[in-house]
Order: C-alpha cells, then structure tokens, then sequence
C-alpha cells in the first residue's frame, strides 16, 4: 500500500515535467495529444537566440561567481563550527542558517534598499551577493552534516607527526573534506542556476536564465519555452548528479572506515 | 626535591605570565573564532544589516522611488486600514495553509517508507533531484497541463467530451494549490525524512513490543518524537508558499494579489520602498503568529514530547 | 641524563574550572609509565600538555632535558598513538606510516627502509598497501603504532589505545605493546582507566585523582602498599573496615568490629580512629569449629559466588553488623560452603593497610 503510494507519488512528482520535455520535441506549437512528431526546431531557434545565449552566459557568470564565493565562505564556517562551542557556536550556526528560513522575497528587498543606500549601482555583482546569501546557508548544512564525521584527532595527530597548521590543514584536512566541498560547490551552481526570486530585484538590465524564462511565460505561450526548460532542466540535474556522486563516494569510504570490523 | 627546588624560580616565573597564556589557553577555539571572521562579516554586512536597513526603511517616507528618512508609523498605518492588504493576506494564508498542511500529509507516509520500509536510497535521491528542478519549469508544466489551451482541455474537446474548456482548472484556488504543492513536495519530505531518520527503528519495535499498535506507535512514538521536524517542515513550506506570488500570477486569475506581489509591486512598479517595507514587517510578523499558534495547537492535542501522564 | 619528560608545578584550568592542579612528575628513560584514574582526573588532560595540544596554566615541561613548554607539538620530539588511531583515511598504511618522515624531508630510500621496518616491527609488513578502511581495529591500532614509532621519538604516548579494541584482542595488544617497548628502548607514557592494563605493562604506576597525583609506585606497591583510602579501593577488591589504632588499645594494636590484632605500622601512625584495607585474597575461611585459635574470629555466609578459579563468599561478621569478601581457592573436589553456613576466618594483620580516618 505505503510502496504504491510512493510510487504514485513520485509519478506526480515527475509527470508533469515529463510532459515538458515531451512537448520540447513536437513538431507542432500545439500542446495537445495526439502527438504529431518529433523535430528539434524549438532547440534551433532557442539556440540561434541572443537573449537566450545572453541570459545562459549571465547565469554561468553569476553560477560559477556565486559558488566560488560560497565555497570560500562556506569553508570557513564549517572549518569554524566544528572548533567552536557553546554559546558562541550555536549563534553562530544560527545566523549561517537564518537566511534560508527568510523568503527569497525578502532577502531581495532587503539587499534592494542597502544597495541603493550604498550606492552600489545593482549589475551581476549585485546578483552574485545575492545568490551567494542564498547558496551559503544550503552549503554550509550540507557540509556540516557531513563533516560531523571529521575528527579533529586528524589534524591533531598530523601536528604531532610534525605538520605546521597550515601544512597539518594542505597535507589532512583539505584532502579528507576535499570531496564533500566539492559536492556542496557544485550544489550552490544548482541553487543558484535556478534563483530567481531575489534576482528578480537585485539585477539591473541583466538577465539570467530564470528571468528569460519568467519573462517568455508572461509574454506569450511560445513552444520554445518548452525546449528552454528542458534545457535549464537537463543542465540542473546533470549538475546536481555529479554533485551527488562526488558526495556519495566520499560518504561509502568513511562509512567503511567507521565500520571498524573486528579482527 | 632538589630538582623542584632547582627549578622554583621558573615555575614563579611561569606564575607571572598567566594573564598572557590564559589567551592562548584554548588555541583550539581561538581558531574557531578566527575562521568564523568572514562568513561572519558576509552575513552582518549583506543579511544582518539589510535586514535591520528595511526595517528602519519602512518608517520613511517616499516619493517615487527615493526614499525620504523619516520616523513615521504612516507605511504601517496605512497597510493596515486598507481592505486590499486583508484580502491579500486571505489569499496568501489560504495557499500557505493548504499547500503546508497537503504537501506535509502527502510526504508523510512516503518519508516513513523511505526511512522505515527500503533499503535503497533510490526513492530519496529522485525526489531530491525533483526539487532542484527548476521552480519555473514545473509552474510552466502546470500551465501547459491545466491551461484553457493546455493539454488537458484541448484534448478532452479534442476527443468531444466537453465542448468548452474547463474554465475552473487554470486561473483558481485549485491550480495555484495544486502547482504550489507540486512544487513544495520535495523540499517538504527532504525535511520530514531528516527529522525521522533521527528516530531508530528500535523506538518502533519497543512501541510494539509493549503492546501499540501501528495508530497508537504512530500518535504516541512518532509524532511526538519527531514533532520538530513535523513543524519546521510545515512552517517553511508555509512561509515559502505564501509568501510566493509568482504561481499565483502565473496561474491564479482573481487570486493573484498576494501579499508577496503586493510587496514586490512596491519595489519594482510602484516604488513606494518604505510602504513595501511596512507590508514585509507585517508579513513577517503573522507568520511568528502562525507558528506559535501551531506550537500551541501541538501542545493543546498533546503531540508534542513533554507532556506527563502520570500525576 | 636519565629523564626523558620532567613536569614541575603544571597546573590547569579552563576558566573556573581546574583540570589540574600543582603536578610535578618525573618520566625516566626508557620506563612504561601509565597515568591512571577515573574519567575527569587529568590524565588526558597531562598527557596532551606532554604533546603540546594543551598550554598549561602555569609550570614548565622539559622534555629530553629541552624546556618545552612553549613548543608546538610539531616541534616537540613525541609522538602520540590517538585513542581513535586518527590514521590519515586519503592514505594507505604506507603513507601513514611514512607521514612523519616525509615532513622531515627525509630521502625517499630511506623513507622506504624505515617505514618497512617499522611494519615489521608491528608485523603487518604485508599490508603497507592497504587502505585504513579495510583495516581491523586490532591492526589499525598496529598501523598507528608503527606510524609514531617511525619517528623515533623520545616519548611515545598512548592515549587509552585499547579502549576501541574488545577484551580478547587487547590482552593481546597489551603483550604486543610490551614487546615493542623492549625491542624499540622508547620512553613510553600509556594513559588509561583500566587498572589491569596498568598493572600488567607499567614500570611504574601513576594514580590521578581530581586533577592531582594520588599515588606513584610500581604495581605491586600500589596494590599492597596503597597510600590513600582512594588509592586502596581504586586497584582490585578490597574490605574497607574502620577501627581504632593505639592508644586505649595499646601501641601496636588495632581495634576492629571482630577483634584486636598486632600490627605494626610501616609507616608512622597516629592514635586514634582508622580505616583498614583487608584484601579478600587475605582472608582464609573454613567451617566453624569448636574453639577459636588466636585471630581467629566468627561469621556467617551470606552468599557465595563460584568463578572457576576463585570463590567469593561475603561473610557477616561481628554479629552481623559487617560484610567482609573473602576470596578462596577452590581445590578440585572442595565444596563451596552454602549461604547460612557459619565459618571461622583468619586474617593477616601484617598485610593490613592501615589509613587514618
């Protein structure tokens, strides 16, 4: 019973999206069954498209900018988390967390106002610290549950094998959390591929994929909004794949580790 | 002895730099603190601050699009005596409620099949590629689907079943609902999922070995164990859906006007930025109401842990 | 100089709260010394200001006649042997064990030589290609071994490296240590909680109690000749009985709930109330007869546990107003006396522990 649920469920989760795809292939603008035929046309023309091929190159500038930036500062926190305590550790986890539990809504507002009260003329920087307040609260839970199973003991015992800090951090840390970083990167290029809701007030006259998007539904029912998200689609979920495998890989090996069988 | 008398005069010496090592006594921490140093910043500068910036803001005054600072309860006063601002609220408090309240019934038993009834992961990693599906495609399936040109309309007149396009599936309380549901699942069972992978299967069993039934093992272990994650996975699905408002724009006819586009709409056309401030606070503000009424609620049916049920 | 670590005056504390008081303490070359105590005594605590994890308070730490109280623990000539091992999981035995050496920019067939001698010496020369995750806990711990001892340091510590480990294997690991210790002449300073681990492979045994020293001997001082009531119950069973010494009773003699015996103090003893430590192995026990000899005193068995080598029988004594545990070899063909049964017992007052109250 639960099982047929679950599989019912997961139907309604993907159907409707099935249906996208489906329709980026017909030959007809219809959006109706019976089907006529398969074509590509809809691709050709999103692809000989300049706003389309503007709006991907933003959004790869502000993805790859973004999740650099996350990366750095979301290293730092996890790196800071698992050395704090007490007071001063639960606070600050819960300020590193607070900007999920706020709408993209207000986040965008919110960076609105301080921006023009700075000065800041809003552009792809703008739309970069935007995305990086969002990314960073994904990045950071996602590398904190993870490196719970990172014992500080490592690097003590490379300090005492005669590492420097620094050298105890190059030579132990980095390579053991190296992979989960790495996942949680590549994660924020997905978060912030598909953030709109706080671009939409932090971008000047830039586009990103979304807003394109966004703005071809208002417009009119055009077809190749259909090959638009199957692209937008196929990109997320290829890089949310090799995310997970990255992670998954490096979870398999410490939790072998911790099996600890007997002799 | 002699070696401790020998080395007295060091250990006084080492008595009178305390206050200096007592600084570096927990180098440990220290570190903590030092590497905290640039999130922290981050989020004071462009979280913190802009949070507290458009809190001052909204007791400014405006004129077109320039913010005049001022200490004014006017942006408040005046959201709160207008009809529109209700009405709004209405509508986002009906999508929040019942896109939280459906999207968490609904993950539920599939949260405690993939904990509780399989081994693979398979199940959890679909949905978890769901959810970074894009938000915009999905609300556009939605519309391909339910439109009045979309394909379940079209092809029921196609086949003759009805003559006109069924005019309640889009622009309605139902397809927003719906698509925002849609939407929410994944996230919603991600986080009942985490909540009950807390709880061992050993809680189950001893459940049932004294005696419970899968209700009672339900109601009186589950539940009230996992209850934190029952009400973070709501309230975020219900903080998110209604403050939304582009799937009621996109798919919502008269029911468009949530307080989320009323709030954008002071920032982007309007530009009275201190009044869409005020609405923000206030929004904000009823969605503290509503979790502490859920809190309340939880208590009062005793399904959170605490309760005794002995004298 | 014959001192491989001397510790003066290290004290401890975080904040208001003091791990260690005012310890001085003397590690000689080439001994096994434990630090033992319950959790919360300082032994950790001592033992990672010896590594240079923790700065102490206030003292000095002067290791192989360097004062090295201010060095970082990369700086200091000890190695340590993690509770949890701590091997590198990105590298394999090989590296592991190399980690150290390589730091020290040691030639590359020198590193190979080395590292291979030290995975003989720990017998797993034949795994220095496996990964720390297909390692068992018993040859993680080897691998950890080796990978400290590569270094050659002047100390090696152990922090409780057989707590991971189940009870066959670490009476195993406890000899593999002892070998190692003889075949490599290493200081070695081994902290744990298990009293029989520091028994079986101490030289000398040091006993923490809440931040300080209680007591510093070798084990079979520590066991017979315990200076503190603390010290007493700490190390195996024993029968804590309080009496009185001297005075009214005599110089020379104590008063106990079940008679009056000669004892001779070793150390010197003040008049007046005492408690005395009679371990049960003391005791003999036999059933009641007519008359009783001289120190022999009456009881009753109250229950009687029968464990292969030995049996332990708690006797009320002195009218029922005391337990005493007695500890018997069974003979092959003795019968265990029944609760209910009454019994004479004997004690040795030359091996009493007599403690002031």
């Amino acid at each position: 019973m639960i099982r047929l649920f679950t599989y019912i469920y997961m139907l309604f989760l993907y159907a409707p999206v099935a249906l996208i795809v489906l329709f980026s292939f017909h030959s007809s603008p219809s959006l109706s069954f019976p089907f006529e035929g398969f074509s590509m046309r809809w691709y050709e023309q999103l692809l000989g498209s300049y706003d389309f091929m503007t709006a991907l190159r933003n959004s790869a500038i502000v993805g790859g900018a973004s999740a650099v930036l996350t990366t750095i500062l979301g290293t730092f926190s996890a790196l800071a988390l698992m050395r704090m305590k007490g007071r001063f550790k639960s606070i600050f986890a819960f300020l590193n967390f607070a900007p999920i539990a706020l709408p993209g809504l207000f986040l965008g507002i919110a960076l609105v106002i301080l921006f023009s009260l700075i000065g800041l003329p809003r552009s792809l920087l703008t739309v970069i610290i935007g995305h990086t307040l969002f990314t960073f609260p994904f990045f950071v839970e996602s590398v904190r549950s993870r490196l719970e199973y990172f014992d500080l003991s490592y690097e003590e015992a490379a300090r005492d094998l005669g590492a420097s800090p620094l050298k105890a951090f190059w030579l132990v840390t980095l390579p053991i959390i190296g992979p989960t970083i790495a996942g949680a990167a590549i994660l924020a290029i997905a978060l912030s591929l598909d953030e709109f809701l706080i671009t939409i007030f932090v971008t000047g006259s830039e586009t990103t994929l979304p807003l394109l998007i966004l703005s071809m539904i208002r417009r009119a029912v055009d077809p190749s909004i259909n090959a638009a998200s199957v692209f937008m689609l196929t990109l997320t979920i290829a890089i949310i794949a090799i995310a997970g495998l990255v992670m998954t890989m490096r979870r398999r090996r410490l939790e072998l580790e911790r099996a600890e069988p007997a002799e | 002895m002699n070696a401790v008398n020998q080395s007295k005069p060091v250990v006084v010496g080492a008595e009178a730099s305390v206050p200096i090592k007592t600084v570096s006594i927990d180098k440990k921490a220290l570190s903590g603190y030092l590497l905290a140093t640039p999130p922290l910043l981050f989020l004071i500068i462009f979280f913190l601050v802009p949070s507290i910036l458009l809190f001052v803001a909204s007791f400014w005054t405006s004129k077109t699009f320039t913010m005049i600072p001022a200490a004014t309860i006017a942006n408040y006063a005046r959201t709160l005596s207008a009809s529109g601002f209700y009405d709004s609220l209405w509508i986002s408090m009906q999508n929040g409620f019942w896109t939280a309240t459906l999207s968490t019934v609904i993950s539920a038993p599939v949260a405690y099949y993939i904990v509780y009834k399989t081994r693979s992961n398979a199940v959890l990693y679909l949905a978890l590629v769901s959810w970074f599906s894009s938000y915009l495609v999905r609300v556009y399936a939605w519309r391909t689907i339910l439109g009045t040109t979309g394909v379940i309309n079209s092809t029921l007149q196609q086949f003759g079943i009805i003559d006109q396009p069924l005019e309640w599936l889009v622009f309605s309380k139902f397809s927003v609902i719906i698509t925002l549901v849609h939407i929410m699942l994944p996230f919603t069972l991600l986080l009942l999922v985490s909540g009950l992978r807390d709880i061992k299967k050993d809680y189950l069993e001893a459940s049932a070995d004294l005696g419970g039934g899968g209700f009672t093992t339900l109601w009186k272990v589950i539940i009230p164990m996992a209850h934190k994650s029952i009400v973070s996975s709501f309230m975020f699905t219900f903080v998110l859906a209604a403050s939304d408002y582009i799937t009621p724009q996109l798919l919502g006819g008269r029911d468009a006007m949530t307080t989320g586009l009323l709030i954008a709409n002071q920032f982007r056309s309007v530009g009275n930025w201190p009044l869409g401030a005020a609405m923000a606070y206030l929004l904000l503000a009823v969605f503290m109401l509503v979790y502490a009424t859920l809190l309340g609620v939880l208590r009062a049916a005793n399904l959170a842990p605490g309760k005794r049920y002995h004298d | 100089m014959t001192n491989s670590i001397e510790l003066t005056g290290i004290s401890k504390s975080y904040g208001s709260l003091t791990a260690l008081g005012k310890v001085d303490l003397t590690v000689k070359r080439n001994e096994i010394l434990t630090l033992l105590g319950p959790s919360g005594c300082g032994k950790t605590t001592l033992m990672r200001i010896i590594a240079g994890f923790e700065q102490p308070t206030t003292g000095k730490v002067v290791i192989d006649g360097k004062d090295s109280t201010s060095l970082a623990p990369e700086q200091r000539p000890v190695n340590m042997v993690f509770q949890k091992y701590a091997l590198f999981p990105h590298l394999d035995v090989f590296d592991n064990v190399a980690f150290g050496l390589r730091l020290k920019k040691t030639p590359k067939d020198v590193i190979k030589r080395e590292v291979i001698k030290a995975l003989e010496l720990v017998q797993l020369e034949t795994y220095k290609n496996r990964w720390i995750s297909e390692l068992s806990g018993g040859q993680a711990q080897r691998v950890a071994l080796a990978r400290a001892l590569v270094n050659r340091p002047a100390v090696l510590l152990l922090d409780e490296p057989l707590a991971a480990l189940d009870l066959k294997i670490r009476h195993h690991m406890l000899n593999e240590i002892k070998r190692i210790h003889e075949e490599t002449s290493t200081t070695f300073v081994y902290v744990t909680h298990d009293q029989d681990e520091a028994m079986i492979l101490s030289d000398r045994v040091v006993l923490l109690n809440k931040g300080g020293i209680e007591q510093i001997g070798g084990p079979e001082e520590m066991y017979w000749s315990p200076r503190t009531l603390f010290a007493a119950k700490f190390f195996g069973d024993t029968n804590i009985v309080g009496g009185t010494y001297g005075a009214s009773t005599g110089e020379g003699q104590i008063q106990l709930p079940f008679g009056r015996f000669a004892h001779a103090p070793k150390v010197a003893l003040q008049a007046g109330p005492v408690n005395v430590s009679i371990r049960p192995e003391t005791l003999s026990l036999a059933p009641a007869h007519g008359h009783l000899a001289e120190g022999e005193f009456l009881g009753k068995v109250k229950d009687t546990s029968f464990i292969g080598n030995r049996v332990i029988y708690r006797v009320a004594v002195a009218g029922g107003t005391l337990d005493l545990k007695c500890q018997q070899l069974p003979t092959p063909g003795s019968h265990t006396l029944p609760p209910g049964a009454d019994v004479s017992l004997k004690c040795k007052p030359e091996s009493f522990v007599v403690l002031p109250a």
